[in-house]
């Protein structure tokens, strides 16, 4: 799941994540989402950047789902 | 109590049917996990 | 003393810049008490009912804590109680957190997502803390330079209150405490 303020300067930045997501799988270029959305600092950009999220849409978290025996 | 649920078959099982040996009386599997009991959690967030 | 306020709203806080007119140590002294001493509400306990969910119950408490609580608390002992109950599958959002008497400030962060048949229940308490103790009560981020005789600030709210607010409620603080100093220089002098 997406860290819900940023390690550095602690803005909440996944107040803005779904609209990151949905754009990114869209195809648009990381840079000009995250300068329309506001998101200035390099801090809180690299918490984007480097959070990894396949073609569709799939990150970690929905691997550690498929693997939980409940 | 303690319960525990079978990792092959599901069921869960209590305790004082196992007689200390690990294995599923239903389908003799030998894996059992602790079944969470039913309290109330206290967590701090920090 | 306080001249050139510009109010900028941004999707994660609203951006406060002003010019002080006084010394570099002052404006020191305000921009660590806004960091750190204005109280602010966050969720410090957790009730767990039911968690079958895919991510321990001290890894969701910690998340949720991190959530911005809205308003300014009057007194140190006011608790808001927040409910929340949740069946999968779908993802848990903070705007999930219901309550009568508080509110979450962004109601679109992501906590956890839940698969088929998975449930959370919980309850949650905030209480009113400052940002010295734990940072998820920490209500702004600042900074300053200075330009000529003038000190240019910078002030990042998270959505807890107005930065006004915060820069208000700072002022107090550092009031009460040179207050607090020269009735202590007084008994001395007796």
């Amino acid at each position: 799941m997406f860290p819900i303020r940023c390690f550095s300067c602690g803005a909440v930045i996944s107040a803005v994540y779904e609209e990151y997501r949905s754009r990114l799988l869209k195809g648009e270029n990381p840079k000009d989402i995250l300068d329309d959305l506001g998101i200035k600092k390099y801090c809180c950009r690299r918490m984007f950047i480097s959070h990894r999220i396949d073609e569709e849409g799939r990150e970690i978290f929905d691997d550690m789902m498929e693997h939980d025996s409940y | 109590m303690a319960e525990y649920r079978c990792l092959n078959c599901g069921k869960i099982i209590p305790a004082s049917e196992l007689n200390l040996k690990a294995k599923c009386p239903y389908c003799s599997h030998k894996i059992l996990v602790k079944v969470r009991p039913k309290v109330v959690k206290k967590v701090i967030a920090r | 003393m306080i001249s050139d306020m510009r109010k900028e709203k941004t999707r994660i806080g609203d951006i406060l810049r002003f010019k002080l007119k006084g010394s570099i140590p002052f404006a020191n002294a305000i921009r660590r008490i806004m960091i750190s001493e204005v109280p602010t509400y966050a969720i410090e306990y957790v009730y767990v009912y039911e968690n079958t969910s895919s991510m321990y119950d001290e890894l969701i408490a910690h998340r949720l804590a991190l959530i911005p609580i809205r308003g300014k608390p009057l007194s140190e002992n006011e608790v808001i109680t927040f409910v929340l109950d949740k069946e999968g599958p779908c993802t848990v959002y903070s705007g999930d957190l219901k309550s009568e008497t508080g509110e979450v400030a962004f109601k679109n962060i992501p906590v956890v997502k839940l698969k088929e048949g998975q449930r959370l229940k919980l309850e949650c308490e905030a209480v009113v803390g400052i940002g010295k103790v734990h940072a998820k009560w920490q209500p702004c981020n600042s900074a300053y330079r200075q330009i000529e005789e003038e000190v240019e600030f910078l002030v990042e709210s998270h959505g807890n209150m107005e930065p006004e607010e915060i820069l208000v409620s700072s002022i107090e603080i550092l009031k009460d405490k040179a207050e607090r100093v020269l009735k202590e220089l007084e008994t001395l002098e007796e």
